[in-house]
């Protein structure tokens, strides 16, 4: 089912909430490998979800960019969770994770070369292909440049374009992370956001971040800031409607806090879309007068 | 599903890089291998202290109540062995996963647990029993099952000691899973039931079939509990209005936690 307007993540803490809450909620998201071959309550709770809402699956676990073969068990779990709950869209995220038979259960950054962006472009094709879906990477947070070798150094944006050309993929803009990776880099988080090939994004992720130990640290745990959220007019300007999600997946408050969240992100869309189409329907009038 | 194997720059990156995140080589080794790095040597090496966190953040999430008792082994009148940062990255090196689910992480902990003489032999049966509770959360068929031939005699720690010995510790509040009621034994069917809070948890363990259900009651299902259990009477419950309590004692009886007519 197509998403559209403002998610939230569907998180264990507001479980026995959620399924009933009255304010406006417009798609859910889930960490499928939390519901691939699990029953009990986490079951129950998703297709009390799925009765209300369209849902969008968000993966962690597929090591995209990794060395190992792809697991299979998982892509067939994933795809078989995708059929159940309508899920036209598959997202994961530009990074490994596994490696030497070892998962280190994060999103780590792949050396931004070319090698490296072609061998990551390579496996999200056979992703797509072993679940019959379109798939969106995300941009992720790297809060160190990973040695190269011999290898040039390209740009975040250089290298994203690389991948998702090759992988025929889209991409989900997590815009805090362009801000993140911007100020740990000393760069300027809108240059980042224009160097990106914003033309591919699928979806939209927000999220806050701290500070710790002197750089900025996305862990989905505070409020998006001011700067983000200014970020992310300009990204909408260039990517038009698309749907957006309001991450909160550490010191989660309670579901109000997070819903709060998700009206400003939806007050900025439909104030920033109806202006991008305006602007257009305004030039259109201008071309055929 | 076949793979070309990846470019010798990237297999290389990955042969390196892998030892360091694991923090079985430095940051001098890695940046020797492969070249420097356009970051300073603290932005790699937040790396290894972020993958030893997830580590940490994973397990405690899967043996809470472990975790504690590591961290603050006098409140169940156990010495100082280890730190549950130390154990856990111990532990991660002798058994690392590939497993995609983050649970599966701790299924060897019971078993590593069992082999660490330095630390109590209780200990281990207790990483089971949490393992198991796990399970009965997540099971495909929405109630958990111990393995075949596993039955309630293999956990020789003795849960319900460890429960009413944490209730007495002063500060039981303060643990990650607080059990600060009772443990009681129903009659048939078999049922162990133990009252933890907050919050409050019924973990409720037939015998005769290897089940196991984890149940979070609400308010209601507590007082109706706790009116069937005999532990209050219905005047103290004056507030409850009837016909709450009777469809919270309905599902109970539902469940087999409570018997119409049977007083424990």
């Amino acid at each position: 089912m197509a998403l559209s307007g403002v998610g939230i993540g569907l998180r264990q803490e507001h479980w026995s909430v959620l399924p009933t809450v009255e304010r406006q909620v417009d798609w859910l998201e889930l960490v499928p490998e939390n519901f691939v071959a699990c029953g009990g309550r986490a079951r129950s709770t998703l297709a009390a979800c799925q009765a209300r809402w369209p849902l969008g699956v968000h993966g962690v676990g597929l090591s995209p960019g990794g060395p190992d073969p792809l697991d299979d068990d998982l892509l067939s779990g994933l795809g078989r969770l995708c059929d159940e709950l309508g899920v036209d869209t598959m997202t994961e995220h530009a990074s490994w994770s596994r490696a030497g038979g070892r998962h280190f259960h994060d999103l780590l950054p792949l050396p931004l070369t070319e090698p490296a962006a072609l061998h990551l472009a390579g496996r999200a094709r056979a992703i797509r292909r072993a679940l019959g879906r379109p798939l969106l990477l995300e941009n992720i947070t790297w809060y160190a440049a990973m040695p190269t070798g011999a290898e040039r150094v390209m740009s975040e944006g250089e290298w994203l374009t690389l991948v998702l050309s090759e992988a025929d993929a889209g991409l989900l803009l997590d815009v805090n992370n362009v801000y993140v990776n911007a100020l740990n880099h000393g760069l300027d988080p809108a240059a980042v956001l224009a160097s990106l090939p914003l033309e591919r994004t699928g979806r939209i992720h927000l999220a806050g971040h701290v500070e710790r130990e002197g750089m900025l640290v996305d862990n989905h745990g505070a409020p998006v800031i001011a700067p983000v959220w200014s970020l992310f007019r300009q990204a909408l300007l260039r990517t038009g409607p698309v749907p957006v999600l309001v991450e909160w997946d550490l010191e989660i408050p309670e579901l109000g806090r997070v819903l709060d969240e998700a009206d400003k992100a939806r007050a900025i869309l439909s104030e920033v879309c109806a202006k991008v189409v305006a602007e257009s329907t305004g030039a259109a009038l201008a071309v055929a007068s | 599903m076949i793979e070309a194997k990846p470019h010798p720059s990237v297999a290389e990156f990955f042969h390196q890089v892998v030892p360091f995140l694991a923090g079985q080589t430095t940051c001098e080794a890695l940046t020797e291998q492969l070249g420097p790095s356009c970051s300073p040597p603290q932005r790699l090496l937040f790396y290894q202290r972020l993958m030893a966190a997830n580590v940490r953040r994973i397990l405690r999430a899967v043996f809470p109540v472990i975790a504690e008792i590591i961290a603050s082994p006098e409140r169940v009148g156990l010495a100082s062995v280890t730190s549950w940062e130390r154990l856990s990255a111990e532990f991660v090196a002798a058994h690392p996963t590939a497993h995609w689910r983050p649970n599966a992480l701790g299924a060897a902990f019971p078993e590593y647990l069992e082999t660490r003489a330095d630390l109590p032999r209780g200990l281990a049966d207790l990483a089971n029993w949490c393992l198991q509770l796990l399970a009965a959360r997540t099971a495909e068929t929405g109630v958990g099952r111990l393995a075949p031939g596993v039955s309630a005699a293999h956990y020789r720690f003795d849960v319900a000691k460890l429960l009413a010995r944490l209730a007495d510790a002063k500060s039981d509040k303060e643990l990650a899973v607080s059990p600060s009621a009772a443990v009681a034994e129903l009659p048939p069917p078999q049922l162990a039931v133990a009252i933890v809070g907050p919050p409050i948890v019924l973990v409720v363990h037939r015998v005769a079939s290897g089940e196991i259900r984890v149940l979070r009651p609400d308010p209601f299902e507590v007082a109706a509990l706790a009116l069937a259990s005999g532990e209050v009477d219905r005047d103290a419950l004056g507030a409850i209005p009837a016909d709450r309590l009777a469809r919270a004692s309905d599902r109970l009886s539902e469940l087999g936690l409570i018997i119409p007519g049977a007083r424990a």
